[in-house]
């Protein structure tokens, strides 16, 4: 048995070794490139994991026993010196992404007639950080594995990594080979369903009734049901008399399995399609009855991530715009970096030599001058699994000229800001596909330095980098950290907050006033609440106010009985005001708890530490 | 002598119909229009050629607009795969609306919707009822049955006997809605 743990990049779970039942979960091939070649992407042949090595064979048709095998590093997080490798160790000089040999072939049953670029598939790869054997997209592959923290106990710009495999029945399931579905294919009866002619019934105007689909032809009423999802065709039906008096026809059936519907993961139906004519009306009722079934629900789950995958890299193909500054895997130098100051937007961005179990990787730079006579800029954005994430830029000069940066998707552009004044550059350095990014600007400019709700510390692979006049020399703290929602105004002083500046994680800071930004409202404070998790964790903040005020909050909402909530009742409207806020601190990174000081009733706010 | 490039069109199915000038490259998206050249010379074509379908001179233009329009588009699906119902439909994928596809069919009401359609079905014009169908199912997708009614200007009328006997056909396809719904 492997001592380590590697798992499927397409469905989540474990790679395991030659002798495991089901064979499936043994077998599999690796999108791997060589340290001689790390630009060049290819597809292995079947491969095995071993107690101590993984070993596979180069050639994709390689698939006997009798070929070479080499020794390869699965799911590698690191590219750069190992200070803690053993001396006589020698790394694999070939890395690369496992997958089951049942994934891939179903990956190109959800890509067919087209191909997946393998080039653009490792580069996806290698944008996403690797936790624990598990390269995490950001999904949790459809129930497949579990996150350290739950989703819901992260505040925004958190994000959890992966913990563990969950060992679901249906997930060991073979999800290609399914006899279940081919016997389906072969022995099925045909319809007895009658398709002569139909007689529609007559739409007698006098009784009121109206339906101008009775214009329609026939052949055009059995178009539309076919190109609709089998719960729209059931409510139009019922919707009209028309079309509830057609037979479904032979074709409706058989449009239930063409791509993007209900059963677009039965690919035997191309395969089969000639031959059963006349039969989709009995298959299509007893597929739904194995629908159910342990591999059909594994085919549908591994299809979905699949498809998920495929529109990634149908994204990624769009053409990346800019001048290419210089690959940082250092095999594919461009031309050097202007000197230039650049502040940065980009969150934990992990470097080559260092393990990539969060945050971001960049591949590739791009950079272009901002043109001047700026008339507007428009921002692309892409959506990743749910989230939505800046994918390019363009600026438009008054002349109508347009310059652009990253990967730009006009149907998806949205005007930003037009600016009166000038920038000095902007850069995109970019992970060559998805991407993610915060805006550094002025914010008088551009009044958020968020761009797109929902980003966070998700496995970005793409950034902004802003290059900024000389107003920036100097960051203030409100310059340099994340905020959310908002970034504060300009006139508020951070007093004792400098240290949030060298915080590793640069997670976002949250803001909230509750006194009025001229301290108008003081008085009308009532109470503070702290919600505490059980191990100290302070969850969120909640001021309440008088006169109807809603409270404000900051921090994450949750309740229950591992939440312990403290009131603090301060009388604002009797004249108590605080006075001073104390926080306790082991070395810069761990928060113990807070006091805040209020003097005419003397009671003392603190974390119960 | 140059081969005739504008083709003069007319409605015959009322006594009136107005005389359609029609780019030649723009009529032959219709399987009618070019079935009708193979039988014709050139000297015949200078005469109007007539077409007999129960919709209106405005219906009849707005599908010529969309002809016009998309002259230069490839007259059959030219990458192999079907866009439609047919039995090589093996890798079909939803239609796309172009931006100017978008705004010619948001613009219509129904009644012309309804003779776009019968029109581009008359004159065997496949992209145009495929799209025109496409239309109408992004319509009615995940609205009720109500709402159903209400966009179409369908009204019901259905009585008690037709309302049983329509479910009854349909508990079939109520079944595999519920199915569909929870995929």
């Amino acid at each position: 048995m492997p001592i380590t743990r590697v798992c499927c990049l397409v469905c989540g779970s474990k790679i395991e070794d030659q002798s495991i039942d089901p064979p499936w979960l043994g077998r599999f091939r690796v999108l791997y490139a060589t340290e001689e070649e790390p630009n060049f992407a290819r597809l292995s042949g079947l491969g095995s994991r071993q107690q101590f090595s993984d070993v596979v064979r180069l050639d994709a048709a390689d698939t006997d026993a009798d070929a070479e095998l080499v020794d390869i590093w699965l799911m590698r997080t690191n590219f750069g010196d190992q200070p803690l490798a053993v001396p006589e160790a020698v790394d694999p000089p070939v890395w690369g992404f496992p997958l089951h040999a049942a994934c891939w072939s179903i990956m190109a049953e959800v890509c067919s007639p087209h191909k997946p670029d393998i080039q653009l598939f490792f580069d996806l790869c290698r944008s996403f950080p690797v936790d624990l054997g598990i390269l995490n997209w950001g999904h949790d592959y459809a129930g497949s594995v579990c996150y350290l923290v739950h989703q819901s106990e992260l505040a925004a710009g958190e994000e959890s990594q992966l913990w563990n495999t969950i060992r679901a029945g249906t997930h060991r399931y073979d999800p290609l080979n399914i006899p279940e579905i081919s016997r389906v294919f072969e022995h099925s009866n045909p319809d007895i369903v009658d398709f002569g002619p139909v007689a529609l019934p007559r739409v007698d105007t006098k009784s009121g009734y109206r339906d101008d689909f009775a214009r329609l032809p026939i052949e055009l009423l059995q178009v539309i049901l076919t190109y609709l999802p089998t719960a729209d065709a059931g409510s139009l039906r019922r919707a009209s008399r028309i079309f509830g008096a057609i037979p479904l026809h032979d074709e409706f059936w058989r449009s239930r399995f063409w791509p993007g519907r209900e059963f677009d993961f039965i690919f035997e139906s191309k395969q089969y399609f000639p031959l059963v004519k006349g039969r989709w009306r009995s298959i299509y009722f007893s597929i739904k009855a194995l629908s159910a079934c342990p591999p059909v629900a594994n085919r549908q789950r591994i299809w979905k991530l699949g498809s998920c995958l495929w529109n990634l890299l149908s994204e990624a193909q769009t053409k990346l715009n800019g001048k290419l500054l210089g690959d940082p895997s250092g095999s594919d130098a461009g031309p050097s970096e202007p000197d230039v100051h650049w502040s940065t937007a980009s969150r934990a961005i992990i470097p080559l030599n260092e393990s990539f179990t969060f945050g971001a990787r960049v591949l590739y730079d791009r950079m272009i001058p901002v043109p001047d006579q700026l008339a507007a800029l428009f921002v692309s954005t892409v959506e990743i699994y749910g989230r939505h994430y800046v994918s390019g830029i363009r600026f438009q000069q008054r002349s109508g000229n347009s310059f652009s940066l990253g990967y730009i998707r006009q149907l998806q552009e949205t005007r930003l800001v037009d600016y009166q004044r000038g920038i000095r550059g902007l850069s995109v350095i970019n992970a060559n596909t998805k991407r993610r990014s915060q805006w550094v600007g002025d914010s008088e400019s551009i009044p958020r330095r968020r761009l797109v709700p929902g980003s966070d510390l998700r496995s970005t692979v793409k950034f902004l980098k802003g290059g900024f006049d000389a107003r920036d020399d100097v960051l203030s703290l409100r310059d340099s950290v994340l905020w959310f929602p908002d970034v504060p105004l300009p006139h508020l002083k951070f007093s004792g907050a400098q240290h949030m500046k060298t915080r590793k994680e640069d997670l976002p800071v949250s803001t909230f006033v509750f006194g009025g930004y001229q301290g108008q409202d003081l008085g009308k404070l009532l109470r503070l609440t702290v919600d505490v998790k059980m191990d100290d964790t302070i969850l969120a903040l909640e001021a309440a106010l008088s006169d109807g005020l809603p409270p404000i909050r900051a921090g994450i909402s949750k309740t229950g009985k591992s939440v312990e909530r403290l009131e603090f009742e301060i009388d604002g409207p009797a004249g108590e005001r605080i006075i001073s806020v104390e926080s306790f601190w082991i070395r810069a990174n761990t928060f113990l708890g807070f006091k805040v000081s209020y003097p005419q009733l003397g009671y003392i706010l603190s974390d119960h530490h | 002598m140059a081969p005739i490039q504008i083709l003069k069109l007319q409605n015959t199915f009322k006594p009136g119909g107005k005389v359609f000038e029609v780019e030649r490259a723009a009529a032959e998206h219709s399987g009618l229009v070019q079935m009708l050249l193979q039988d014709f010379d050139d000297s015949d074509l200078e005469a109007i050629i007539p077409i007999s379908v129960d919709v209106s001179d405005k219906g009849l233009a707005k599908v010529f607009e969309w002809m016009t329009h998309s002259k230069d588009l490839p007259k059959t699906t030219d990458d192999g795969s079907v866009r439609g119902p047919d039995d090589s439909a093996v890798n079909w994928k939803p239609l796309t609306f172009s931006d100017w596809d978008k705004k010619f069919f948001d613009a219509l009401d129904s009644e012309a919707l309804y003779e776009i359609l019968i029109a581009a079905n008359y004159l065997d014009i496949k992209p145009l009822y495929e799209l025109g169908c496409q239309f109408v199912a992004n319509m009615i997708r995940g609205k009720t049955t109500e709402q159903i009614r209400e966009i179409l200007n369908i009204t019901s009328d259905f009585n008690p006997e037709e309302e049983l006997r329509i479910r009854e056909q349909k508990a079939l396809v109520k079944d595999e809605s519920e199915t569909a719904e929870k995929n």
